[in-house]
């Protein structure tokens, strides 16, 4: 007997694990029965709104129905989430028939996260942590000029929004959501007590960077590199385009092994070997390194805007990017934005309505307005990608609105082409092979070149 | 009395099946279909996206074999799982002979042996990867506290010496399990034999290899394909320690893959890498065990 009692328990065991499996699928088809049942029980009449939501997503909205928009946003900050979800609850406020279910997610899993859920048509409406390179071809996307407003179309930076024109189709597949600059950020202390300035050029740099190694007999790096996995593609932008080289020519096509890159990378290459740099540029990253230069161990660093509000209490000079004054005029600033895509029915399995999407359209307006946008920026040391962010912005923080004119004129990443990733993924074991003695400059960025073009 | 014999006859008949149930459907869900699904996926075109658009192409394991550096990777992974397992079972033995014998704390140090095992892998590699930081690990500090070092130690950052250490940790953390079966092995050995070979005048070394490692031959075989298959699959450790780096330079099949599929976003591929890895274990799988099985049967 006891047997059998055990047995049917495992049964019901196993079965349940199963049910728990397929529950996201079958709420849709249970929702008008669970609707019946919600009168029966006082426990299911208090659920909580996120389980009725989840209901929601799942099913058409009609015009009377609650509206569920899925938004999956990247963790900035500690204190993102607190804001984003402040932002959400003040536009459901304003809109009681919308619901947005919020999640934030850390930039190291939020990809692998959210292409998981894309790959099981589980999509989000709204995304901001990748690429849209990446849906294109499966046509998982809006195109967002039929869903923003008009006016906050208008609002974006031109350049911003021109570079997100996918270079294959040459539609906009995603809007820009904020934005970063990187420049050269050199610690005060350091700079002061060896009795130089931050260096415009290249051999300015190699002539700090020997100071600086003197004066401190090694003690100090006088600069840093990161061409880890994370960041190893900005070594084209840092040591590249200010030698003119670059990803792509002006007609988009990978330009990765042009002499001008490989003689950036040489330069790289002679830092590193001077010993002026980081032990492990290959493993190292830049927050490793922003420490070093916090704690006074690490002189000059290339890194995003950001970082001074990191590390308020370390004085810094702010500088270009150094240039090769024998091939350039002036220097390059790499310009970072993040985009918000937004996923369309064949990625969701379930279809929007025009109420859906003019919900998200208004939300869309509502985090963009200055006054909810510009704040967030501030907070989170970022840049507005909209011109009324930037005016609010002015008026805010003047000292970080000194970075837009920077960020006008900033270069991008090649984002538009839809192989991106497959150029990033090179582009950093191009430099961590020169960096580790592997392949020369030619031979490393051969085999980028030809794994791009692949 | 008798009816409830038979009944009892047919309800055990189907007894052990009803009780396998719930391992099968776990094993089918977990195991088997993404299983499945992964060879299905390497012999198909797929979308950035993971979208899968057509089945019946090879271009995928065309991709990975064109990839200058997979031969490397594939190496890396035989020398990260021969010498893991080839150092973890010499002090496997030694460590279960000397648990196996009587002495105080007997207790205390098998517990504390298990101590690697029993934590959780991503811990285990944390704790590893902070303490061989070069500007703030815990060893360097030692190092130059005791004196033995002036200038920190760059444990991690060329591609050898970083592999070197991986296999450490490897090591680190193989011995233990691999210690607990091999001392269950030796337990299940009749003390007769070893009483008898001590009258005969027997020497512990001969004891060693004419009693113990041939009857403990059955549990080391077992050891051994287990964990060929544990350290070949293993994707922890390498990917927290050192991502791969420099340029895939210490990645094994499974951290490839990894980096395939998510920061490449080559999910094709890194199917085929998959089934690779599978095809490279099946085929070891089945060398060791026919070897092992002629051998007993001559």
């Amino acid at each position: 007997m006891k047997k059998v009692l055990a047995l049917l328990l495992t049964l019901i065991m196993a079965v349940s694990l199963a049910a728990c499996g397929g529950a996201a699928q079958s709420t849709a088809e249970s929702g008008q029965a669970e609707e019946a049942e919600e009168t029966e029980t006082k426990e299911e009449a208090e659920a909580p709104a996120e389980e009725e939501a989840e209901d929601a997503a799942e099913e058409p909205a009609a015009s009377d129905e609650q509206i569920v928009i899925n938004f999956v946003a990247a963790q900035y900050s500690d204190a993102t989430e607190a804001y984003m979800k402040k932002v959400c609850e003040a536009f459901e406020a304003d809109h009681p028939n919308v619901k947005i279910n919020l999640e934030v997610i850390g930039w190291d899993s939020i990809s692998t996260t959210v292409n998981t859920r894309v790959a099981n048509h589980q999509a989000p409406d709204l995304y901001n942590g990748g690429s849209a390179g990446e849906f294109i071809e499966d046509d998982f996307l809006y195109r967002p000029e039929d869903i923003i407003s008009p006016e906050l179309k208008n609002d974006f930076y031109e350049t911003f929004w021109k570079n997100n024109i996918d270079a294959a189709t040459g539609e906009v597949y995603q809007i820009p959501y904020v934005a970063s600059v990187r420049a050269l950020y050199c610690n005060k202390k350091i700079m002061d007590e060896v009795g130089v300035q931050p260096p415009k050029t290249w051999d300015e740099v190699r002539d700090v960077c020997k100071k600086i190694k003197e004066y401190y007999n090694g003690e100090v790096y006088p600069w840093g590199i990161d061409a880890s996995s994370t960041e190893g593609q900005t070594t084209i932008a840092y040591y590249c385009w200010s030698n003119g080289g670059g990803y792509v020519d002006e007609d988009f096509n990978y330009i990765l092994n042009c002499p001008a890159n490989v003689e950036g990378f040489e330069y790289m290459k002679e830092l590193y070997d001077n010993g002026w740099t980081n032990e492990n540029p290959t493993s190292e990253t830049r927050d490793d390194m922003q420490k070093l230069v916090a704690a006074d161990k690490m002189a000059m660093l290339v890194t995003a805007c950001f970082f001074p509000a990191l590390y308020p209490d370390t004085e810094l000079y702010i500088s270009d990017i150094p240039y090769n004054d024998k091939t350039q005029s002036s220097s390059s600033t790499l310009a970072v934005q993040d985009a918000l895509i937004f996923f369309n029915e064949n990625a969701k399995a379930t279809e929007d309505s025009p109420e859906k999407l003019q919900a998200i359209s208004e939300f869309c307006d509502f985090f963009y307005a200055p006054d909810n946008y510009t704040p967030f920026m501030i907070q989170e040391g970022l840049l507005p990608a909209t011109n009324s962010g930037a005016e609010k912005l002015a008026k805010d923080d003047p000292e970080k609105a000194a970075y837009m004119s920077v960020l006008e004129g900033g270069k991008f990443y090649a984002r538009s082409k839809q192989n991106w990733k497959d150029c990033s993924t090179a582009c950093a074991d191009a430099a961590q092979n020169v960096l580790s003695g592997l392949q020369t400059p030619q031979e490393a960025l051969d085999e980028a070149q030809a794994s791009v073009e692949e | 009395m008798k009816q409830n014999g038979k009944k009892k006859s047919k309800f055990a008949r189907f007894e052990a099946y009803l009780w396998m149930l719930p391992t099968l459907f776990l094993i089918s869900v977990f195991v088997l279909f993404p299983v499945l699904e992964s060879v299905y996926m390497s012999f198909s075109k797929v979308s950035k996206a993971g979208i899968i658009k057509k089945f019946g192409t090879l271009d995928n394991y065309r991709y990975v074999l064109r990839q200058p550096v997979f031969p490397r990777v594939i190496l890396n992974t035989i020398i990260w799982t021969a010498v893991i397992v080839a150092i973890s079972i010499v002090l496997s033995i030694t460590l279960a002979i000397v648990l196996n014998e009587r002495f105080k704390l007997r207790r205390i140090t098998r517990t504390m042996l298990l101590f690697p095992w029993a934590t959780s892998g991503f811990i285990t590699a944390c704790v590893w990867k902070y303490a061989l930081d070069y500007q703030y690990g815990s060893i360097n500090a030692l190092l130059i506290r005791t004196g033995i070092v002036r200038k920190n130690i760059n444990f991690l950052g060329h591609a050898g010496s970083a592999f070197a250490w991986l296999i450490f940790v490897g090591v680190f953390v193989t011995v233990p399990f691999m210690t607990f079966t091999l001392l269950s092995g030796l337990q299940s050995i009749s003390s007769d034999y070893y009483e008898a070979a001590t009258i005969d005048g027997a020497t512990f070394w001969s004891k060693l290899f004419k009693i113990t490692l041939p009857l403990l031959k059955p549990a080391i075989n077992v050891t051994i394909v287990l964990n060929v298959i544990y350290c070949f699959n293993s994707f922890v450790f390498v990917h927290t320690i050192t991502g791969g780096a420099p340029a895939h330079r210490t990645d094994t099949i499974m951290t490839y893959l990894y980096w395939m599929a998510f920061s490449k976003g080559n999910y094709g591929a890194a199917s085929a890498i998959s089934v690779i890895g599978f095809i490279v274990l099946l085929i070891f799988s089945i060398i060791y065990m026919n070897i092992q099985m002629k051998e007993e049967t001559a």
